[in-house]
């Protein structure tokens, strides 16, 4: 049996291994290119209309200092993150309660859809009504947008559990919620992973959207003040922030990714 | 108790998307016994194990495994011929993975022995993906060993192997089965040699729907690891007899690939 011990090791590990550093250089240079094309626009436009790469800068800095942007990204960050977590834990119990129990998807899918397909921004009026304009509303507005692409990749994504996996597991005995949680679910995961990152995207969206729609607050309030303002640099420099909440997002999404689907190797 | 009968089908039936796949198939397996079921491709050789494990349910007939129907678990354990090894789940994972009822400590101590069984002890923390397919059914074959079944289902599991992996894994099977108290055993192949170097007995199957047409006790000697029926006098002339037995009933099925129409 001791011939068997080629199959370990690292073996697709050197096709990537020279990458990284191009990549990031690639990146950097055309950052550098959009920085430049920002400055060439905010040179030739009118003063007082647009701002330049540095005066954003100064702006942001000043913010950070100030502590004006605290408290507003605080409010955004709460939003968000409870509408998005929201979002998450019950797309996905949706999505897999769909995909387990075939005539629930069958009642619900064409519903989910549809939905999906609304502009979701139609029922703002709808809940300010029903729970004012505070924080629960906001929330349902983040959730709402967040929810429906994770919905529909969790039902995808246990639908296309391997049968094969899902019989061997049932001839060990194990119950329904054992083979979801350990065949069904992980089997799922790049599924739950797309859902969530559209998802994601979707929730920061819908933040910056309730808090110009909903009682002003947080960076969508900033935007809001500094535009009607033409405070140019500072207002720019809240559309930074909220990239770089995007980024992180986005980017740790994709580290977890890539932890959770190791077992698939390093391609 | 080892004469006792464990297992038993009494005129078992089972029509599948409208046809027939079973007919009326009675068969008994007595503790211990390592019986295989040897037919033509597609004959519903795969169907019957999964009637054994609880899977399915006949549509008329009984089956009783240890007195009382056959249910999924721990008393019965299964090996594919597509390994189902879960990607996601290290080695040891997966093996654990039979064992949800142990405890902690029992369970990983459960796991290390099989694995040590299988020569596998050092591929605990590997990937499957990592794996040869030999290697990777002899984690299946652990994982179905592990919860110490009654009743070990094999559905052509060394079909998808090398000609060399077939034969250790068929020495490995008989050395880990063979023991005082190893579990009854059904194995389904399409292989006459196979049928015969493990068998107690070998039960024929006709193409579909499956019914028994011959039942043949295999009386080489054991431990059959040590000793190989192929070289035993008697197994070419039963080799012979099975694959014209076979033969004929693939060249005058009307579906089969084979098929000769009466030509001959």
């Amino acid at each position: 049996m001791a011939e068997d011990a080629r199959a370990v090791g690292p073996r697709q590990r050197a096709s990537t291994g020279a990458a990284p550093l191009p990549v990031a250089a690639l990146r950097l240079g055309f950052l550098a290119l959009v920085l430049l094309v920002w400055w060439l626009a905010a040179r030739a436009a009118p003063a007082g209309l647009f701002a330049s790469p540095a005066a954003v800068a100064r702006a942001l800095a000043r913010l950070l200092a100030e502590g004006r942007i605290w408290p507003a990204l605080g409010q955004s960050l709460t939003v968000y993150l409870a509408g998005t977590g929201a979002a998450v834990v019950t797309g996905i119990a949706l999505g897999a309660l769909m995909g387990m129990i075939r005539p629930v998807g069958q009642m619900l899918d064409i519903y989910v859809h549809g939905l999906a397909a609304t502009p979701r921004v139609a029922f703002i009026p709808l809940i300010i009504v029903l729970l004012g304009l505070g924080f629960e509303a906001k929330i349902l507005i983040v959730f709402l947008g967040a929810v429906m692409p994770i919905v529909l990749n969790a039902y995808a994504g246990v639908r296309a559990a391997d049968p094969d996996l899902v019989e061997m597991a049932r001839a060990t005995g194990a119950a329904r919620g054992r083979i979801l949680a350990h065949v069904v679910l992980p089997g799922a995961l790049p599924y739950l992973v797309a859902g969530v990152r559209i998802g994601a995207t979707i929730g920061l969206i819908n933040t910056v959207v309730a808090e110009l729609y909903t009682a002003v607050s947080g960076l969508g309030g900033l935007l809001a003040l500094y535009g009607s303002r033409f405070q140019m640099a500072e207002y720019l420099a809240v559309v930074v922030v909220l990239a770089a909440i995007g980024v992180a997002m986005t980017e740790g999404l994709r580290l977890a990714e890539r932890r959770m689907l190791r077992w698939r190797g390093s391609d | 108790m080892r004469d006792a009968v464990h297992l038993s089908l009494a005129g078992v039936s089972l029509t599948l998307g409208g046809r027939p796949v079973i007919d009326r198939i009675d068969l008994a397996a007595r503790r211990g016994e390592t019986l295989v079921v040897l037919g033509p491709s597609g004959c519903g050789k795969t169907s019957l194990l999964r009637l054994i494990a609880g899977l399915l349910a006949p549509d008329a007939g009984r089956i009783t495994v240890a007195g009382a129907a056959p249910v999924p678990g721990v008393a019965t354990a299964m090996v594919f011929q597509s390994y189902r090894l879960l990607p996601w789940k290290t080695v040891r994972a997966n093996v654990a993975f039979a064992l949800p009822h142990l405890g902690e400590r029992e369970r990983s101590a459960r796991v290390d022995r099989v694995l040590a069984q299988v020569g596998l002890g050092r591929f605990a923390d590997a990937w499957p993906r990592e794996l040869s397919g030999g290697m990777q059914q002899r984690v299946a074959l652990a994982r179905a060993l592990a919860p110490e079944p009654e009743l070990l289902l094999m559905d052509e599991p060394f079909a998808a192997l090398d000609a060399q992996s077939r034969e250790l894994m068929q020495a490995e099977l008989l050395r880990l089965t063979g023991g005082g108290a190893g579990p009854t055993v059904v194995f389904v192949t399409h292989s006459v040699d196979e049928a015969l170097v493990l068998a107690d007995r070998v039960l024929l199957l006709s193409p579909r729907p499956a019914r028994i047409v011959e039942e043949l006790p295999v009386t080489f000697p054991r431990p059959r690891w040590q000793h190989d029926p192929r070289e035993a006098p008697g197994f070419a002339e039963l080799r012979r007899h099975l694959w014209d037995r076979l033969r004929a009933m693939v060249v005058s099925d009307p579906n089969s690939d084979f098929y000769r129409g009466g030509e001959s």
